[in-house]
């Protein structure tokens, strides 16, 4: 370094007073470079701030370096670049005696040298200049600025001795070195512009014949020494730079036969290849150098150089990471230059080299990258990556190789190599150096593979380190390679599994098979015939792959496939194309198949072994998804909903479709959709539309990471039903196979898996995408009942149908199938000739699936409901016991609605004290379902003529006598007794009598007897009421709005007229008549049998007008108990008066529906009359 | 010339990959591969840098004793690179360029071809 740097250092000359100088040398050596100076430079380039330094000689006229300055700059280290006076003078007398003279002769001196810039410092003591006068006229200064400054006085300065130590000393000091700085800087500056000049001028001259690349190498190295120098690292690597691009060119333009003659030295053989040095400590090889100064380096010493240095010139700006970088590219464009140079290298030369320099870059550049880690992982790795390719290189060279073996020729090219290796006799390296470990893996075999493991080691290390797996993988790859080698297959299988996992991942299916390639072999050398089968399938089925590697490993596989079990995924093998399953079309639900059918699926499969495969079975497994109770259940409710929306009158209305339905089923697998109708406002259609609710989650970017999922291995999953096929030949190319199932059970199943066994092997493959699923749909046995008219009438035989479905399973056997009936319904089958019962046994013969059978059924229903006025028709119903059903009891119940053909009123009629009864026989049934009714009868029990009072009862018949009489909805009948002999008196009993009839439906030849039975009450008649309105006296008519008389009389029939107090109330229609007064009164009968009330009266219009009503009650006192009846009053009710209503028949009125004829107000006076008539 | 490129699909499959030496497909296969650690850095570094508009270009992403792999990167992340051979310095930067937008510019053909299902490997005579 020190040589160095005392060559590239400029020269200041002195002259003048040399012993006053020498005083002065070492404070201006040391005192120059102590601050930056701002350097402005030519060409535009931004000026810099550099710390300068120089060496002092005495001034000397050199004639040789006259001439040589007079052709240009040839030397840049060493040049004068600027010259000083020194000179001590006290006064001007002094000066002018002899210092100007000697000033001027050195002065004419240094004008005759090119380099021209010069200083004249005048040193001063302090002490002296207090001694002159307090103000001279002039001082030395001036005058040498005179004498000698011309237009640049400032090449004059003064300085105090510094040797003094004063204040005012040492700051005239630091001025002098600042002047002395700028003016050396600037003179410098002059010279490198000259030198780069002269540099440039050479470099025009390359294509001359004379021009040698060394010496102009060295011409422009001085340049980056001098930029060195300066601490201008970039600016020197620059010069590198250009240099390393000179000479490439030179070496790629001497390819196309323009090859210099300086460039033929560099083809001399390298006898050493030790690999690039560089030593921290020295970072510039004078032996490297001595040998380009003397033109017998060889190319590899020459890059060895230059890329030392370029390396040291970045180590010194702290850029270990594009010292690695450039290592790289260093070398590959190395290897190339020595092919196009034609340089005869050593066998192995040059992998040595190249390993020997990787290894020395990543030790000089790990020691130096310390923190600045990540950034130059990179290119460490790949670095890393080339010592072991070389170092496996070397290996193969020299019979290291695992199980090669070692000759004479091998072990020559050891000893070869090994002279040529040289360590730099750098001690202090860190040992062993890589020289060291390179002899060491080339001494022994097993040195060779523990070196070259750990290379391989550090090399994956650092890949995966920065992230590059697939590199450190590929590394793998190798070391698999090198195991095998070595014999230990088992070691690589894991690079190799690793290896081909990437590969899957990323689908790239060359390097797959070529993996499976080496994988067959290891596991063919392990004896894992496991996982030899399923490698051997996969090379089998490639078809980029040549013909012959196929066929072997078909081969292998095939016999393989007699003795070992294995289960292989084979979607890359067998391709499972195309699925169409055969669905029943018929049935409601999509994709569906009866339950018990067989289903049959046409599947096309391509085989890309080379050969035929024998299968024994050929299947798809099926597993269930739901049972399918559940889904019916919930596709029912959707129905249902469906059904609700339609009637709502809103503008859209949705109804789940189909896929709806199924959507709640089978959740993920169907989209659901929506039907949706637009109405307009008047409700009619405007549109329709499908819609899927949950469009925004389905059409929503999935996060794409990634293909589907390829797995290695597969296992065989669990399945309850399958599509089978057996012994089949799968041919390559395409196959269209018919798998077979029988659907026994009702349910959703979704295919899971491909499985062809062959032999002892499964192939088997995932049948995921699209899913497709089966629905087996079960039609359950029915048994319905279809009425043959239209009403079932109760009364009469009804006939109606049994009606028996198989569904989609068959009866087997005879099934035996009990029917009960409701109460009051009795069921008779026709065909057995047994009577109507309320239960009875049918017995079904085997049926095929879906077959129907009818049975005609006879039902009678009681007539019994037909005496209520409300209930029109039963409710009955059919029990079923149908063995197949599931639930306990298995009973189906059928409904059965039995309408009543009529109904039937009793009525009592009384007029006076005769009584009639009334039985009114209503039709309910149409004209042509007409009832005929004869022999009407009217029937007191026997028990009734028991009681003495009652002995004397008689019916009188008043209908016709043996009229037929036809009824129906148009037509109601009416039956008229008059009842006799009813004794006259208070509290009779009730009479229970019976109406019976014969009927028969038109049509039916059976009469049947229908009885109706009825209470009769009240059947005495008790008082009698009579009202009559006349006018008052003096008026012969009723006229409307004047007084009349209204008279009242109650007789008491019976003439026993007991204590009874007697209430009347005139129930006048309050908009024709006026009652004045009360309209209530009560009295008593009692000691008479007629009492007559009179009333006023006064009608409010004109006309016929019915008379007002009248009611009579019975009045019991506050204090009276009632009347033992069997109405029960409370002891609270009975401390107040009350009304007790007399029954229908108890009280007859006359003057009911009478009326009487009112005329107008009297003001006219025109005739009136006044009439009374019944109507 | 280059000896041989390849498309490489944004899950990082091969969708293209033609060479004009049959014999060294397996290695180009490799190769490639192994570029695809080097492309992904390079978008890595670039998405750091954070500049708007990203250069699809990658540059130099792999070179070896016998070839010198270069990259670049469609805005769909599919991944073109180009082999040459070591020792072919004709080939300079700029015409390195040209040929990946022509390349570019056949892709973007391709996949306005309605036939064609982005993903797939390209087939072509």
């Amino acid at each position: 370094m020190c040589i160095m740097s005392s060559k590239t250092q400029p020269v200041i000359t002195y002259a003048g007073d040399t012993q006053l100088f020498s005083t002065l040398e070492s404070a201006t050596v040391q005192g120059l470079p102590q601050e930056t100076v701002e350097w402005k430079r030519s060409y535009g380039r931004p000026p810099r701030a550099v710390t300068l330094s120089a060496s002092f000689q005495p001034f000397k006229i050199d004639n040789d370096g006259f001439k040589e300055l007079s052709k240009g700059l040839k030397k840049l280290s060493g040049a004068e670049v600027l010259h000083t006076y020194w000179v001590e003078c006290q006064d001007i007398d002094t000066y002018k005696a002899n210092v100007r003279e000697s000033i001027q002769t050195w002065f004419t001196q240094i004008k005759q040298v090119e380099c021209s810039d010069w200083l004249i410092i005048l040193v001063e003591n302090s002490d002296s200049k207090k001694s002159k006068q307090i103000l001279p006229r002039t001082t030395v200064l001036d005058k040498i600025k005179n004498d000698f400054g011309g237009k640049t006085t400032e090449r004059c300065i003064a300085v105090v001795d510094p040797v003094k130590g004063e204040t005012k000393s040492s700051e005239s000091w630091q001025t002098f070195l600042f002047r002395l700085r700028q003016a050396l800087m600037a003179a410098f500056s002059r010279t490198l512009t000259k030198f780069e000049e002269t540099v440039r001028t050479q470099r025009e001259r390359r294509n001359e014949l004379n021009w040698n690349f060394c010496n102009y190498f060295l011409l422009q190295e001085e340049l980056a020494f001098a930029f060195e120098m300066l601490g201008l690292y970039d600016e020197a690597l620059v010069q590198y730079d250009e240099l390393d691009a000179l000479f490439t060119q030179f070496v790629l333009n001497s390819a196309v036969g323009d090859a210099p003659d300086w460039l033929l030295a560099f083809q001399a053989t390298p006898n050493n290849w030790s690999g690039v040095c560089l030593n921290p400590k020295a970072p510039f090889n004078t032996e490297l150098r001595q040998k380009i100064q003397n033109h017998t380096m060889s190319v590899i010493d020459f890059r060895n150089y230059l890329f030392a240095r370029q390396s040291a010139l970045l180590l010194i700006s702290s850029k270990p990471a594009e010292v690695a970088r450039r290592c790289l590219s260093y070398v590959q464009s190395y290897m190339y230059e020595l092919k196009l140079l034609n340089v005869s290298t050593v066998d192995g030369a040059i992998p040595t080299w190249i390993l020997l320099t990787c290894l020395q870059v990543l030790s000089t550049c790990q020691s130096h990258v310390g923190a600045t880690g990540n950034q130059s992982m990179e290119s460490f790795a790949l670095l890393w990556n080339m010592a072991k390719d070389k170092l496996y290189e070397l290996g193969r060279k020299c019979g290291l190789l695992p199980g090669a073996s070692v000759g004479s020729a091998e072990l020559h090219c050891v000893v070869t190599l090994s002279s040529g290796i040289t360590d730099y006799g750098d001690d202090s390296a860190v040992r062993p150096t890589p020289v060291d470990k390179l002899k060491e893996a080339l001494s022994s075999s097993q040195a060779f593979t523990k070196h070259y493991l750990e290379l391989s080691e550090l090399a994956m290390g650092t890949f995966k380190h920065c992230g590059r797996l697939r590199s450190a993988r590929l590394i793998g790859r190798d070391l698999s390679r090198f195991y095998l080698q070595l014999g230990q297959p088992q070691k690589s299988v894991s690079f190799l599994l690793d290896l081909l996992r990437g590969y899957q991942e990323e689908d790239w299916p060359l390097l797959r098979i070529d993996t499976h390639i080496e994988l067959a072999e290891v596991f063919q050398k392990i004896g894992d015939r496991v996982r030899f089968i399923e490698a051997s399938a996969n090379i089998a089925a490639y078809p980029a792959l040549n013909a012959d590697t196929r066929m072997k490993y078909f081969s292998h596989l095939l016999q393989s496939a007699q003795d070992e079990f294995r289960s292989i995924n084979c979607s890359s093998m067998m391709d499972l194309v195309d699925i169409r399953i055969h669905f029943d079309t018929s049935l409601e639900e999509p994709c569906s198949v009866l339950c018990d059918s067989i289903v049959r699926a046409e599947v096309e499969v391509v085989n890309h072994f080379p050969g035929p495969v024998k299968c024994s079975e050929v299947t798809i497994t099926v597993k269930a998804v739901k049972n399918a109770n559940d889904e019916s259940k919930q596709s029912k409710a959707a129905g249902k909903k469906s059904v609700a929306d339609k009637s709502l009158d809103s503008k859209a209305i949705e109804k789940p479709g189909v896929l709806a339905a199924k959507a709640k089923t089978s959740s993920s697998d169907y989209i659901p959709i929506k039907e949706q109708l637009h109405l307009k406002q008047d409700g009619s259609l405007s549109s329709v539309a499908l819609v899927c609710p949950s469009a925004q989650q389905l059409l929503g970017r999935k996060v794409s990471h990634g293909l589907l999922p390829t797995e290695l291995s597969v296992i065989k999953e669990e399945y309850t039903h399958k599509l089978s096929v057996k012994d089949v030949n799968i041919v390559p190319g395409v196959n269209r196979l018919t798998l077979q199932m029988k659907a026994d059970h009702a349910g959703t199943y979704v295919l899971s898996q491909f499985v062809a066994c062959s032999q002892r092997l499964e192939f088997i493959q995932s049948v995921n995408c699209p899913k497709v699923s089966i629905t087996v749909v079960e039609v359950m046995p029915s048994v319905t009942v279809i009425k043959t008219r239209d009403d079932l009438l109760a009364g009469t035989d009804q006939e109606v149908e049994l009606v028996i479905r198989t569904g989609s399973t068959a009866f087997q056997n005879e099934k035996t199938l009990r029917l009960c009936s409701s109460r009051g319904l009795m069921i008779n089958l026709p065909k057995t000739d047994s009577l109507f019962q309320r239960e009875l046994d049918l017995v079904l013969p085997p049926m095929a699936a879906f077959e129907t059978v009818s049975y005609p059924l006879k039902i009678r229903a009681d007539l019994g409901f037909t005496a209520s006025k409300e209930a029109t028709f039963v409710e009955h119903k059919l029990s079923v016991h149908c063995p197949w059903l599931s639930k306990t009891p298995p009973l189906l119940d059928l409904p059965l609605n039995v309408y009543a053909p009529f109904t039937v009123q009793y009525k009592l009629h009384t007029a006076y004290t005769k009584k009639f009864v009334n039985i009114h026989v209503q039709g309910l049934t149409p004209s042509s379902r007409a009832f005929e009714f004869q022999n009407p009868n009217v029937l007191l029990p026997d028990a009734t003529y028991k009681n003495p009072a009652l002995s004397k009862l008689e019916w009188r018949n008043l209908n016709g006598s043996s009229q037929t009489l036809k009824i129906s909805q148009d037509q109601p009948a009416n039956y008229l007794w008059e009842l006799c002999g009813a004794p006259a008196q208070y509290d009779l009993p009730l009479l229970k009598a019976e109406f019976s009839v014969d009927y028969r439906l038109v049509g039916t030849s059976d009469w049947k007897l229908f009885s109706f039975n009825f209470d009769i009450a009240d059947y005495a008649t008790l008082f009698t009421v009579r009202s009559r309105v006349e006018p008052v006296k003096g008026n012969d008519f009723l006229r409307a709005g004047s007084l009349c008389h209204m008279t009242l009389t109650v007789s008491d029939v019976l003439q026993q007229a007991s204590s009874a107090a007697l209430m009347y109330e005139v129930l006048a229609d309050q908009a024709l008549w006026a009652v004045c007064g009360r309209t209530a009164g009560v009295f008593s009968m009692e000691g008479s049998s007629k009492h007559s009330v009179t009333l006023d009266v006064m009608p409010l219009v004109c006309g016929f007008l019915p008379l007002p009503a009248v009611r009579l009650s019975r009045y019991i006192p506050a204090e009276q108990k009632p009347k033992e009846t069997n109405r029960k009053a409370d002891l609270a009710a009975a401390t107040l008066p009350r009304l007790e209503p007399f029954g229908a028949g108890q009280v007859y009125n006359w003057s009911k529906a009478q009326q009487v004829h009112v005329l107008a107000a009297p003001s006219n006076n025109g005739p009136t009359s006044f009439d009374t008539s019944t109507s | 010339m280059a000896v041989c490129i390849g498309f490489i699909g944004k899950e990082n499959s091969p969708l293209f990959l033609r060479c004009i030496n049959q014999s060294q497909e397996l290695q180009f296969h490799y190769i490639m591969h192994t570029c695809i650690d080097f492309v992904e850095e390079k978008i890595i570094q670039s998405n750091k840098s954070g500049s708007d508009v990203r250069e699809l270009y990658l540059g130099l992403l792999y070179s070896s004793e016998e070839v010198k792999a270069y990259g670049f990167v469609t805005n769909t992340k599919i991944k073109i690179v180009i082999i040459i051979d070591s020792t072919n310095s004709l080939l300079r930067d700029n015409e390195i360029r040209a040929i990946f937008r022509k390349l570019h510019n056949a892709y973007t053909e391709l996949v306005c071809n309605p036939f064609y299902t982005p993903g797939d490997p390209i087939t072509s005579k």
